[in-house]
């Protein structure tokens, strides 16, 4: 009795085996077909959790976001870490600082109603 | 004991739930059958304005978070660097530079949070679900409402900062002179 399940699993590795072994290729292109897929998946998953996604411009759909974006690309040095601290040092920092901070301070973003009731005339009437 | 400490559990998850249905209900409540007319009706104009105004925030968020990311890694950082290299005392300005990342962070998880919350809305058929369109739309406004006050806590910082500059600076000059 015991025979029989043992010949049947000798003969299901003569079979598969050679198969394998006579296409390696095979073997070969669907295991970097499954890790490809494994660090894809992983790539999303990164880009999704860490909010890449959120500030990724380059999506269908932020075609005029991108635009907007490229618009204003210049170079701002910034103030060097290394030097003496006088009185002309700190007078430059103050002039970048003061520039930037007008910069940041212009503009109230997300706030106002852009989703209220009477924006999207959603107000009973 | 045992009959105490299960009831009082059964009480816990019961009160749970009435305070979550009657929240839920509250919000319902607050769409009557003319807001769902009215949603309907406004709908294909409301997902215009929606879309339109899910791409300004998003440049609007690269905007502004390039310009916080610029004012602490290309100001505020290199000038406590250089007061540490001076041994100077910049106490103020080093802790008001790790408030404001710390805002940074807060600013970048809301963000998200909003974003999710808007691609919610836009994500709902609001000539089919108005009602749930219509409660993604207050969670949002809500979330917009926090990313609000999270960007107006960074400006406060900013401004926090370039007076303890000001307070730094007089007393720098003040000290130069007497010496």
């Amino acid at each position: 009795m015991n025979d029989l399940p043992k010949a049947n699993v000798e003969q299901g590795d003569a079979s598969t085996t050679p198969a394998v072994r006579k296409n390696p290729f095979v073997l070969l292109i669907t295991g970097s077909i499954l890790i490809a897929i494994f660090l894809v998946y992983v790539a999303l998953s990164l880009y999704q959790s860490s909010g890449t996604l959120q500030l990724d411009l380059s999506r269908p759909g932020y075609d005029s976001a991108r635009e907007e974006a490229v618009k204003d690309r210049e170079v701002f040095e910034g103030f060097s870490a290394d030097g003496p601290i006088n009185k002309e040092s700190l007078e430059e920092f103050e002039r970048l600082y003061k520039q930037k901070a007008a910069e940041a301070l212009s503009v109230d973003a997300f706030s106002g109603d852009a989703l209220s009731d009477k924006t999207l005339s959603l107000n009973a009437r | 004991m045992k009959i105490a400490l299960t009831a009082g559990i059964i009480t816990v998850a019961c009160a749970g739930v009435l305070i979550a249905s009657a929240t839920h209900a509250e919000a319902e409540q607050q769409i009557t059958q003319e807001k769902v007319a009215l949603i309907r009706e406004q709908c294909l104009e409301n997902l215009a304005t929606l879309n339109r105004l899910h791409q300004t925030d998003a440049f609007l968020r690269n905007d502004r978070g390039n310009l916080y990311r610029t004012i602490s890694d290309k100001l505020m950082v290199p000038l406590n660097r250089r007061l540490a290299s001076n041994q100077l005392d910049g106490g103020d300005l080093l802790t008001i530079t790790a408030d404001f990342n710390k805002q940074y962070t807060k600013f970048f998880d809301a963000y998200i949070v909003y974003d999710e919350a808007l691609s919610k809305v836009l994500d709902i058929d609001c000539t089919k679900q108005p009602v749930a369109f219509y409660d993604a739309l207050v969670d949002a406004r809500r979330k917009r409402t926090e990313l609000s006050s999270v960007n107006t806590e960074l400006l406060r910082i900013i401004v926090r900062y370039g007076a303890s500059f000001e307070d730094f600076k007089a007393e720098f000059l003040k000290e130069s002179r007497n010496e």
